[in-house]
């Protein structure tokens, strides 16, 4: 074992624990658990959203792709900038109103208000489980492998450590221990990345040198269009930017970052930092790779292993540390989101809705709590001995979910004619598609299976809608206002606070404010009228 | 023809250009929703307010 890097890393994780824990103190409502309380700043939003979209793909697949493919892997990052920020800056604004006014703290309750459909928040469901599961094992192994070769423990060993530590903070502090612990965990990641890529450029002799040096291995490696030109023409090129930009729109670890932001003003400031800040970085851990093929030259038998090694061979031991340390909080910031996510899924959307409709809100969280031990340990014990295709299988989930949510998310908030018919034949079908040309391996014209399901995604929606009967008035009138500029009065913020959340409901009642929050309850609050129309009862 | 001129020639340099791009439209679309959202408040701010809260301009 390499003391210096162990010792580092132990130091990080005790830190995280104990900052997660800390946090729990500040954890007293069943919506602080989900969703934060809606007091997410921007800047915290923004640093989480990043580092949970990252995830050990980070550090892994991205160097080993840039190592393989050379700058033609930047077509995958392409997408990053533009996806991370305008998902909050054009979906997140009028996602965490809208939200808010049908008072949805997770994406299946939004789908089942915002369309009047029950049946919708069961489809959702059911894809949220599938895909976050297999998410988190992926998660899970990464951890494993990671710490067997930075720190030369066993496989369980890692993967136990990495666990513990996850599932230790976000039982005790939830979503709340979860976003901080998240934005700590990408300062490091940035900084780390910063260090690693600016160390080995100066390594390998600098820009010019590391183009020349990569262009003898293979000239291809220099052009933006890949070896043997898998990335030449507008198709090949475009499919890894439209995947990457739409699944910013879908992830469900993405948009519950929307949801939980303090206002909907908030998206704007959030878009402009995470904008900023993903724009330095994302090229920077593609970037890794062709600077450790220029490094080591060709022949590594684990290309995934690239920008680890790279760490190593240029970094003194204690920074080595703090780039593995980077590299966990990466898989652990992604993994505690999948647990929260799981939880709010379970305990939210099927026990609490469809089978405890009476239970308080004290034992909702009790439950919520010994969800996440449960399913952790059920996930961990998977990832012992993962599945082979793992790796296939987080690919697929992630096209999947970029198309089952990615389309109708935007749909739900930018077309005000969407109905639940165009967004359920938009799931089902997509994901259909997706699945079946994925699994076959079909191509049509060049599209493969998420083109091809992004394609019917698109046409269903649109179709379905279309044909079917119109919104209601009532769907009309959050549409209308949630589209619109400015944040939602106190008023109705503390209703919809309410609607949630026994502590905020037994303020309200305290402010003799009880008929309003009666009203809301019954779902007669906004009128059909232009603008926000807010109005207590009369009498 | 070495790595270095094939950087420029093939246009890979257009992929970092493109990260700008998408960053200037990022730094647009904030000030543009800036002066949206302050127009709101002030509408806001210029409608009688009575019974709770309205937007509607009555």
């Amino acid at each position: 074992m390499n003391v210096p890097i162990a010792t580092t890393f132990i130091i990080y994780m005790l830190l995280i624990l104990a900052f997660g824990l800390t946090l729990s103190r500040r954890l007293s409502t069943y919506e602080d658990f989900i969703i934060g309380g809606r007091r997410i700043g921007p800047a915290v939003s923004s640093a989480s959203l990043i580092t949970s979209f990252m995830s050990g793909y980070t550090y892994t697949a991205a160097p080993g792709l840039g190592y393989a493919e050379g700058y033609g892997a930047l077509w995958w990052a392409f997408g990053e900038t533009p996806g991370n920020a305008l998902s909050f800056g054009l979906l997140g604004r009028r996602l965490r109103k809208a939200s808010e006014m049908l008072r949805a703290i997770s994406m299946p309750e939004f789908y089942e208000k915002r369309f009047d459909s029950p049946a919708l928040r069961v489809i959702t469901v059911a894809v949220l489980l599938v895909a976050i599961s297999m998410y988190l094992v992926a998660q899970w192994v990464a951890a494993g492998t990671l710490l067997e070769v930075a720190l030369g423990i066993d496989y369980v060993l890692g993967l136990a450590i990495g666990a513990a530590v996850v599932i230790a903070y976000t039982i005790a502090g939830g979503y709340l221990a979860v976003v901080f612990t998240d934005a700590i965990q990408g300062v490091i990641m940035f900084v780390g990345s910063q260090i690693l890529f600016w160390a080995a450029l100066i390594q390998v002799g600098g820009w010019g040198a590391l183009n020349d040096t990569i262009g003898e291995i293979n000239p291809d490696l220099v052009t933006p269009w890949g070896p043997d030109l898998i990335y030449y023409g507008f198709l090949a090129a475009l499919t890894p930017v439209i995947l990457i930009t739409l699944g910013t729109f879908g992830l469900p670890h993405v948009t519950v970052r929307h949801l939980s932001l303090k206002s909907p003003g908030a998206a704007r400031q959030a878009m402009l930092i995470t904008g900023i800040v993903v724009f330095l970085f994302s090229f920077l851990y593609y970037m890794t790779g062709p600077l450790a093929l220029a490094y080591f030259g060709e022949g590594l038998e684990n290309v995934e292993q690239a920008g680890i090694l790279l760490w190593f061979a240029v970094l003194p031991a204690v920074l080595a540390g703090v780039m593995s340390s980077a590299a966990i909080a990466a898989i652990m910031s992604t993994a505690d989101s999948f647990l929260i996510l799981l939880t709010t899924t379970i305990g939210h959307d099927i026990l609490y809705r469809f089978f405890m409709q009476d239970s308080g809100e004290m034992r909702r969280l009790r439950i919520a709590r010994v969800l996440v031990g449960v399913l952790a340990v059920i996930t961990f014990f998977v990832a012992i001995n993962p599945p082979g295709l793992v790796f296939d299988i987080v690919i697929a989930a992630y096209g999947g979910l970029a198309l089952s949510f990615g389309v109708p998310n935007l749909f739900a908030v930018f077309w005000r004619r969407t109905t639940k018919h165009g967004v359920i034949a938009s799931m089902v079908l997509s994901l259909t598609v997706y699945v079946a040309a994925s699994w076959t391996e079909f191509t049509l014209y060049g599209l493969n299976g998420f083109m091809l399901g992004l394609i019917v995604a698109l046409a269903a929606i649109v179709i379905v809608s279309l044909i079917g009967d119109p919104p209601t008035p009532e769907q009309l009138a959050v549409f209308r206002t949630g589209a619109e500029y400015g944040d939602l009065p106190p008023e109705v913020t503390a209703h919809a606070a309410a609607a949630v959340s026994d502590e905020a409901a037994a303020a309200l009642r305290r402010l003799g404010s009880g008929r309003c929050a009666a009203d809301l309850g019954r779902g007669r609050v906004y009128g059909p009228g232009e603008g926000l129309t807010w109005r207590p009862a009369a009498g | 023809m070495n790595g270095s001129e094939l950087f420029w020639s093939s246009g890979t340099w257009l992929l970092f250009l493109g990260q700008v791009v998408a960053l200037a439209v990022v730094i647009a679309l904030y000030v543009y929703q800036g002066r949206k959202e302050a127009e709101a408040r002030d509408r806001r701010r210029g409608v009688p307010r009575r019974g709770g809260v309205s937007d509607e301009g009555g």
